[in-house]
Protein backbone atom coordinates (compact mmCIF):
# COMPACT_ATOMS: atom_id res chain seq x y z
CA UNK A 1 0.00 0.00 0.00
CA UNK A 2 1.38 3.38 -1.05
CA UNK A 3 0.62 5.97 2.03
CA UNK A 4 1.56 9.18 -0.50
CA UNK A 5 -1.85 8.30 -2.21
CA UNK A 6 -4.34 7.14 -0.17
CA UNK A 7 -5.55 8.72 2.44
CA UNK A 8 -5.66 7.06 6.12
CA UNK A 9 -9.52 7.73 6.77
CA UNK A 10 -10.80 5.42 3.61
CA UNK A 11 -8.44 2.59 4.17
CA UNK A 12 -9.15 2.51 8.18
CA UNK A 13 -12.74 3.36 7.73
CA UNK A 14 -12.86 -0.14 4.98
CA UNK A 15 -10.89 -2.09 7.53
CA UNK A 16 -12.96 -1.22 10.30
CA UNK A 17 -16.48 -1.62 8.37
CA UNK A 18 -14.91 -4.97 7.24
CA UNK A 19 -13.73 -6.38 10.74
CA UNK A 20 -14.18 -4.00 13.26
CA UNK A 21 -17.04 -6.08 14.72
CA UNK A 22 -15.41 -9.39 14.63
CA UNK A 23 -12.01 -7.88 16.34
CA UNK A 24 -14.04 -5.91 18.97
CA UNK A 25 -15.81 -8.93 19.82
CA UNK A 26 -12.62 -11.47 20.19
CA UNK A 27 -11.16 -7.86 22.46
CA UNK A 28 -13.91 -7.98 24.56
CA UNK A 29 -14.47 -11.24 25.02
CA UNK A 30 -10.81 -11.86 26.41
CA UNK A 31 -10.52 -8.19 27.90
CA UNK A 32 -14.02 -8.07 29.76
CA UNK A 33 -14.15 -4.23 29.22
CA UNK A 34 -15.37 -2.46 26.63
CA UNK A 35 -12.99 0.33 26.17
CA UNK A 36 -10.34 -1.64 26.79
CA UNK A 37 -11.61 -3.74 23.74
CA UNK A 38 -12.21 -0.37 21.69
CA UNK A 39 -8.65 0.62 22.71
CA UNK A 40 -7.47 -2.41 21.23
CA UNK A 41 -8.95 -2.23 18.17
CA UNK A 42 -7.95 1.13 17.45
CA UNK A 43 -4.19 -0.04 17.91
CA UNK A 44 -4.81 -3.03 15.43
CA UNK A 45 -5.93 -0.61 12.92
CA UNK A 46 -2.92 2.06 13.48
CA UNK A 47 -0.39 -0.93 13.59
CA UNK A 48 -2.07 -2.20 9.94
CA UNK A 49 -1.67 1.77 8.76
CA UNK A 50 1.85 1.65 10.12
CA UNK A 51 3.09 -1.75 8.60
CA UNK A 52 0.89 -1.27 5.42
CA UNK A 53 1.31 -5.53 5.18
CA UNK A 54 0.79 -6.81 1.66
CA UNK A 55 -2.17 -9.94 1.85
CA UNK A 56 -2.25 -12.85 -0.66
CA UNK A 57 -6.34 -12.93 -0.12
CA UNK A 58 -9.12 -11.49 2.16
CA UNK A 59 -8.25 -14.67 4.64
CA UNK A 60 -5.12 -13.71 4.92
CA UNK A 61 -5.79 -10.26 5.93
CA UNK A 62 -8.52 -11.52 8.31
CA UNK A 63 -6.06 -13.81 10.17
CA UNK A 64 -3.13 -10.89 10.42
CA UNK A 65 -5.46 -8.52 11.94
CA UNK A 66 -6.95 -11.01 14.60
CA UNK A 67 -3.26 -12.66 14.97
CA UNK A 68 -2.74 -8.56 15.94
CA UNK A 69 -5.68 -8.59 18.39
CA UNK A 70 -4.76 -11.55 19.88
CA UNK A 71 -0.91 -10.44 20.63
CA UNK A 72 -2.66 -6.80 21.89
CA UNK A 73 -4.79 -8.55 24.35
CA UNK A 74 -2.41 -10.90 25.52
CA UNK A 75 -0.03 -7.97 26.33
CA UNK A 76 -2.42 -6.09 28.14
CA UNK A 77 -3.43 -9.01 30.30
CA UNK A 78 -0.41 -9.77 31.36
CA UNK A 79 -0.23 -6.32 32.27
CA UNK A 80 -3.00 -6.62 34.31
CA UNK A 81 -1.38 -9.69 36.04
CA UNK A 82 1.77 -7.60 36.81
CA UNK A 83 -0.57 -4.92 38.62
CA UNK A 84 -2.39 -7.59 40.76
CA UNK A 85 -5.61 -7.41 38.74
CA UNK A 86 -7.21 -9.82 37.52
CA UNK A 87 -9.19 -10.61 34.15
CA UNK A 88 -12.27 -11.51 35.52
CA UNK A 89 -12.66 -7.62 37.55
CA UNK A 90 -15.32 -6.52 35.12
CA UNK A 91 -17.23 -9.53 34.03
CA UNK A 92 -20.35 -8.14 35.01
CA UNK A 93 -19.57 -5.51 32.48
CA UNK A 94 -19.82 -8.08 29.39
CA UNK A 95 -22.47 -10.15 31.42
CA UNK A 96 -24.43 -6.88 31.52
CA UNK A 97 -23.88 -6.94 27.76
CA UNK A 98 -24.57 -10.27 27.20
CA UNK A 99 -27.96 -10.24 29.46
CA UNK A 100 -29.58 -6.87 27.14
CA UNK A 101 -28.96 -8.77 24.26
CA UNK A 102 -30.32 -12.35 25.12
CA UNK A 103 -32.26 -14.19 27.41
CA UNK A 104 -29.68 -17.16 27.96
CA UNK A 105 -26.87 -15.29 28.45
CA UNK A 106 -24.98 -18.19 30.43
CA UNK A 107 -22.95 -19.37 28.13
CA UNK A 108 -21.19 -16.14 27.56
CA UNK A 109 -20.80 -15.66 30.85
CA UNK A 110 -19.13 -19.21 31.28
CA UNK A 111 -16.85 -18.46 28.38
CA UNK A 112 -15.57 -15.57 29.70
CA UNK A 113 -14.76 -16.82 33.30
CA UNK A 114 -12.48 -19.42 31.74
CA UNK A 115 -8.61 -18.75 31.77
CA UNK A 116 -7.26 -17.05 28.26
CA UNK A 117 -5.59 -19.74 26.72
CA UNK A 118 -9.00 -22.12 26.57
CA UNK A 119 -11.25 -19.20 26.10
CA UNK A 120 -9.07 -17.83 23.26
CA UNK A 121 -9.18 -20.96 20.99
CA UNK A 122 -12.67 -22.11 21.98
CA UNK A 123 -13.54 -19.11 20.76
CA UNK A 124 -11.42 -18.91 17.05
CA UNK A 125 -12.74 -22.55 16.73
CA UNK A 126 -16.43 -22.02 17.40
CA UNK A 127 -17.13 -18.67 16.71
CA UNK A 128 -14.41 -17.45 14.00
CA UNK A 129 -14.52 -21.25 12.67
CA UNK A 130 -11.15 -21.26 12.05
CA UNK A 131 -9.51 -24.81 11.68
CA UNK A 132 -6.77 -26.36 14.28
CA UNK A 133 -3.71 -25.87 12.14
CA UNK A 134 -4.97 -22.16 11.76
CA UNK A 135 -5.48 -21.41 14.88
CA UNK A 136 -2.33 -22.64 15.65
CA UNK A 137 -0.46 -19.90 13.36
CA UNK A 138 -2.94 -17.28 14.64
CA UNK A 139 -1.72 -18.09 18.26
CA UNK A 140 1.81 -19.21 17.99
CA UNK A 141 1.36 -22.59 19.29
CA UNK A 142 1.61 -26.64 17.67
CA UNK A 143 -1.50 -28.09 16.33
CA UNK A 144 -1.59 -30.71 19.39
CA UNK A 145 -1.11 -27.86 22.10
CA UNK A 146 -4.36 -26.47 20.38
CA UNK A 147 -6.05 -29.61 20.01
CA UNK A 148 -4.96 -30.09 23.84
CA UNK A 149 -6.62 -26.41 24.74
CA UNK A 150 -9.88 -27.28 22.86
CA UNK A 151 -10.37 -30.59 24.46
CA UNK A 152 -9.43 -29.06 28.30
CA UNK A 153 -11.74 -25.87 27.05
CA UNK A 154 -14.61 -28.01 26.22
CA UNK A 155 -14.69 -29.54 29.78
CA UNK A 156 -14.23 -26.85 31.89
CA UNK A 157 -16.89 -24.17 29.76
CA UNK A 158 -19.18 -27.52 30.41
CA UNK A 159 -18.65 -27.84 33.50
CA UNK A 160 -18.55 -24.20 34.72
CA UNK A 161 -22.09 -24.00 32.73
CA UNK A 162 -24.12 -26.61 34.40
CA UNK A 163 -22.77 -25.96 37.72
CA UNK A 164 -23.41 -22.20 37.36
CA UNK A 165 -26.14 -21.86 34.54
CA UNK A 166 -28.30 -24.98 34.51
CA UNK B 1 -21.63 -24.72 20.92
CA UNK B 2 -23.91 -23.23 17.95
CA UNK B 3 -25.52 -21.17 21.11
CA UNK B 4 -22.28 -20.01 22.05
CA UNK B 5 -21.86 -18.33 18.33
CA UNK B 6 -25.42 -17.11 18.10
CA UNK B 7 -24.79 -15.02 21.14
CA UNK B 8 -21.15 -14.00 20.40
CA UNK B 9 -23.40 -12.65 16.99
CA UNK B 10 -25.58 -10.21 19.01
CA UNK B 11 -22.70 -8.00 20.36
CA UNK B 12 -21.74 -5.21 17.14
CA UNK B 13 -19.86 -2.31 17.49
CA UNK B 14 -21.99 0.88 17.23
CA UNK B 15 -21.38 3.71 14.65
CA UNK B 16 -20.82 6.16 16.92
CA UNK B 17 -18.13 3.49 18.35
CA UNK B 18 -16.57 3.08 14.85
CA UNK B 19 -16.17 6.95 14.33
CA UNK B 20 -14.70 6.98 17.92
CA UNK B 21 -12.18 4.54 16.92
CA UNK B 22 -11.20 5.76 13.87
CA UNK B 23 -10.95 9.75 14.73
CA UNK B 24 -8.64 8.52 17.04
CA UNK B 25 -6.71 6.84 14.75
CA UNK B 26 -6.42 9.39 12.55
CA UNK B 27 -5.13 12.08 15.44
CA UNK B 28 -2.61 9.61 16.37
CA UNK B 29 -1.78 9.35 13.02
CA UNK B 30 -1.66 13.32 12.16
CA UNK B 31 0.00 13.62 15.87
CA UNK B 32 2.84 10.86 14.92
CA UNK B 33 3.36 12.28 10.96
CA UNK B 34 3.70 15.78 12.83
CA UNK B 35 6.65 14.63 15.41
CA UNK B 36 8.22 12.91 12.22
CA UNK B 37 8.58 15.97 10.26
CA UNK B 38 9.83 18.01 13.52
CA UNK B 39 12.40 15.21 14.31
CA UNK B 40 13.75 15.54 10.63
CA UNK B 41 14.21 19.10 11.17
CA UNK B 42 16.10 18.75 14.21
CA UNK B 43 18.36 16.34 12.39
CA UNK B 44 18.81 18.74 9.93
CA UNK B 45 19.49 21.79 12.05
CA UNK B 46 21.53 19.55 14.87
CA UNK B 47 23.69 18.00 11.55
CA UNK B 48 26.74 20.44 11.57
CA UNK B 49 27.30 20.46 14.91
CA UNK B 50 27.09 16.65 15.36
CA UNK B 51 29.57 16.47 12.69
CA UNK B 52 32.08 18.76 14.55
CA UNK B 53 31.46 16.57 17.84
CA UNK B 54 32.49 13.45 15.86
CA UNK B 55 35.42 14.85 14.69
CA UNK B 56 36.34 15.63 17.99
CA UNK B 57 35.85 12.07 19.05
CA UNK B 58 38.10 11.09 16.67
CA UNK B 59 40.72 13.61 17.53
CA UNK B 60 40.61 12.70 21.24
CA UNK B 61 40.75 9.15 20.50
CA UNK B 62 43.48 9.52 17.77
CA UNK B 63 45.57 11.51 20.57
CA UNK B 64 44.83 9.07 23.06
CA UNK B 65 42.66 10.61 25.37
CA UNK B 66 40.15 7.85 24.79
CA UNK B 67 37.60 8.88 27.50
CA UNK B 68 34.95 10.83 24.91
CA UNK B 69 35.60 8.70 21.81
CA UNK B 70 34.25 5.69 23.89
CA UNK B 71 31.63 7.09 25.77
CA UNK B 72 28.55 4.08 25.60
CA UNK B 73 25.20 5.29 24.76
CA UNK B 74 22.02 2.93 24.70
CA UNK B 75 21.07 1.75 20.84
CA UNK B 76 17.83 -0.11 19.22
CA UNK B 77 18.53 -4.15 18.58
CA UNK B 78 16.00 -5.75 16.22
CA UNK B 79 14.47 -9.12 17.68
CA UNK B 80 14.49 -11.82 15.46
CA UNK B 81 12.50 -15.06 15.54
CA UNK B 82 13.94 -18.36 14.68
CA UNK B 83 13.07 -18.06 10.98
CA UNK B 84 14.86 -14.20 11.15
CA UNK B 85 11.52 -12.74 10.69
CA UNK B 86 11.92 -9.30 12.86
CA UNK B 87 9.21 -9.10 15.57
CA UNK B 88 10.27 -6.12 17.56
CA UNK B 89 13.05 -3.52 19.22
CA UNK B 90 14.46 -3.75 22.33
CA UNK B 91 16.99 -1.26 23.62
CA UNK B 92 20.44 -1.96 25.13
CA UNK B 93 22.67 -0.43 27.00
CA UNK B 94 20.72 2.32 28.66
CA UNK B 95 22.95 1.85 32.12
CA UNK B 96 24.24 5.74 31.87
CA UNK B 97 20.46 6.74 30.68
CA UNK B 98 19.20 5.99 33.77
CA UNK B 99 19.01 6.53 37.63
CA UNK B 100 18.36 4.12 40.17
CA UNK B 101 17.83 4.56 43.75
CA UNK B 102 16.49 2.42 46.18
CA UNK B 103 15.23 3.02 49.64
CA UNK B 104 12.95 1.36 52.79
CA UNK B 105 10.28 3.51 54.14
CA UNK B 106 8.47 1.80 56.74
CA UNK B 107 7.64 -1.85 55.46
CA UNK B 108 7.79 -0.34 51.66
CA UNK B 109 10.95 -0.83 49.63
CA UNK B 110 10.96 2.29 47.12
CA UNK B 111 12.43 1.96 44.06
CA UNK B 112 12.96 5.20 41.61
CA UNK B 113 14.05 5.13 38.34
CA UNK B 114 15.39 8.86 36.84
CA UNK B 115 15.35 9.36 33.00
CA UNK B 116 18.70 11.75 32.44
CA UNK B 117 17.66 11.91 29.01
CA UNK B 118 14.03 12.45 29.06
CA UNK B 119 13.83 14.37 25.58
CA UNK B 120 15.59 11.51 23.55
CA UNK B 121 13.91 8.40 22.09
CA UNK B 122 12.89 5.99 23.59
CA UNK B 123 12.23 7.71 26.91
CA UNK B 124 10.51 11.20 25.48
CA UNK B 125 8.15 8.54 24.38
CA UNK B 126 7.55 5.99 27.27
CA UNK B 127 3.83 6.37 28.58
CA UNK B 128 4.37 3.42 30.73
CA UNK B 129 7.81 1.92 32.86
CA UNK B 130 7.77 -1.34 34.59
CA UNK B 131 10.71 -3.27 35.92
CA UNK B 132 11.06 -6.26 34.25
CA UNK B 133 14.15 -7.99 35.98
CA UNK B 134 15.30 -7.21 39.19
CA UNK B 135 16.29 -9.05 42.63
CA UNK B 136 17.09 -7.70 45.72
CA UNK B 137 20.30 -9.51 48.03
CA UNK B 138 21.35 -9.54 51.46
CA UNK B 139 24.64 -8.92 52.87
CA UNK B 140 25.85 -12.55 52.15
CA UNK B 141 24.95 -12.54 48.46
CA UNK B 142 21.92 -14.36 48.75
CA UNK B 143 18.88 -13.60 46.63
CA UNK B 144 16.04 -12.37 49.33
CA UNK B 145 13.39 -11.01 46.64
CA UNK B 146 13.04 -11.47 43.09
CA UNK B 147 10.73 -9.58 40.32
CA UNK B 148 7.79 -9.00 43.43
CA UNK B 149 4.98 -7.21 41.95
CA UNK B 150 5.01 -3.48 43.01
CA UNK B 151 1.69 -2.42 44.95
CA UNK B 152 1.93 1.32 43.17
CA UNK B 153 4.08 2.78 40.37
CA UNK B 154 3.95 6.78 40.49
CA UNK B 155 5.06 8.73 37.80
CA UNK B 156 6.14 12.23 37.72
CA UNK B 157 7.83 14.24 35.36
CA UNK B 158 10.86 12.03 34.55
CA UNK B 159 10.93 9.77 37.02
CA UNK B 160 8.87 6.54 38.42
CA UNK B 161 8.81 5.46 41.59
CA UNK B 162 7.83 1.86 42.16
CA UNK B 163 6.47 1.11 45.95
CA UNK B 164 6.89 -2.74 46.38
CA UNK B 165 6.18 -4.58 49.74
CA UNK B 166 9.07 -4.82 51.77
CA UNK B 167 7.66 -6.25 55.60
CA UNK B 168 9.45 -9.76 54.83
CA UNK B 169 13.00 -8.12 54.49
CA UNK B 170 14.52 -8.37 58.13
CA UNK B 171 16.85 -5.11 59.58
CA UNK B 172 20.04 -5.28 57.61
CA UNK B 173 21.82 -3.93 54.34
CA UNK B 174 20.59 -5.47 51.08
CA UNK B 175 21.34 -4.59 47.69
CA UNK B 176 19.04 -4.11 44.68
CA UNK B 177 20.28 -5.19 41.07
CA UNK B 178 18.30 -4.49 38.39
CA UNK B 179 18.96 -5.72 34.47
CA UNK B 180 15.61 -4.80 32.35
CA UNK B 181 12.87 -2.48 32.39
CA UNK B 182 9.89 -2.48 29.93
CA UNK B 183 8.83 0.73 28.92
CA UNK B 184 5.19 1.32 26.55
CA UNK B 185 3.42 3.00 24.68
CA UNK B 186 0.42 2.38 23.45
CA UNK B 187 -0.24 0.97 20.16
CA UNK B 188 3.72 -0.20 20.35
CA UNK B 189 5.04 -3.29 20.88
CA UNK B 190 6.64 -3.22 24.69
CA UNK B 191 10.43 -1.85 24.59
CA UNK B 192 12.50 -4.08 27.05
CA UNK B 193 15.28 -1.61 28.00
CA UNK B 194 18.55 -3.23 29.38
CA UNK B 195 21.24 -2.24 31.35
CA UNK B 196 22.88 -2.70 34.59
CA UNK B 197 22.22 -0.86 38.03
CA UNK B 198 22.90 -1.88 41.55
CA UNK B 199 22.25 0.66 44.98
CA UNK B 200 22.83 -0.37 48.23
CA UNK B 201 19.76 0.49 50.65
CA UNK B 202 19.50 -0.91 54.40
CA UNK B 203 16.33 -1.56 56.41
Amino acid sequence: MNHSSVRPTDVLEEILNQYGTMLFRYALMMLNDTSEAEDVVQDTLLIYWQKSPVFNDKDHEKAWLLTVTVNRCRDLLRKRMRRGETSLDNVAEVADIAAELSEDSGILEALIQLPEKYKKVLYLYYVEEYRIEDIAGIIGKTASAVKMRLKKGRELLGEKYRKEFM
Amino acid sequence: MNNLKKEISKIELSESEKQRILQNCIKKIESEQENYSMKKNKIINYKKPLIAVAALAVAFSLTGITAMATTEKGFFRDTKRFDGAITGQNYHNATDELLVYAAVEEDVLMVTVKMVKMEMIPYCEIEVLELENYRVLNAEGTVVMENAVPNNVIMEDNQVKFQIPAEKLAEGTYKLELDVLCGSKKADQDLLIYGGWECEFTK
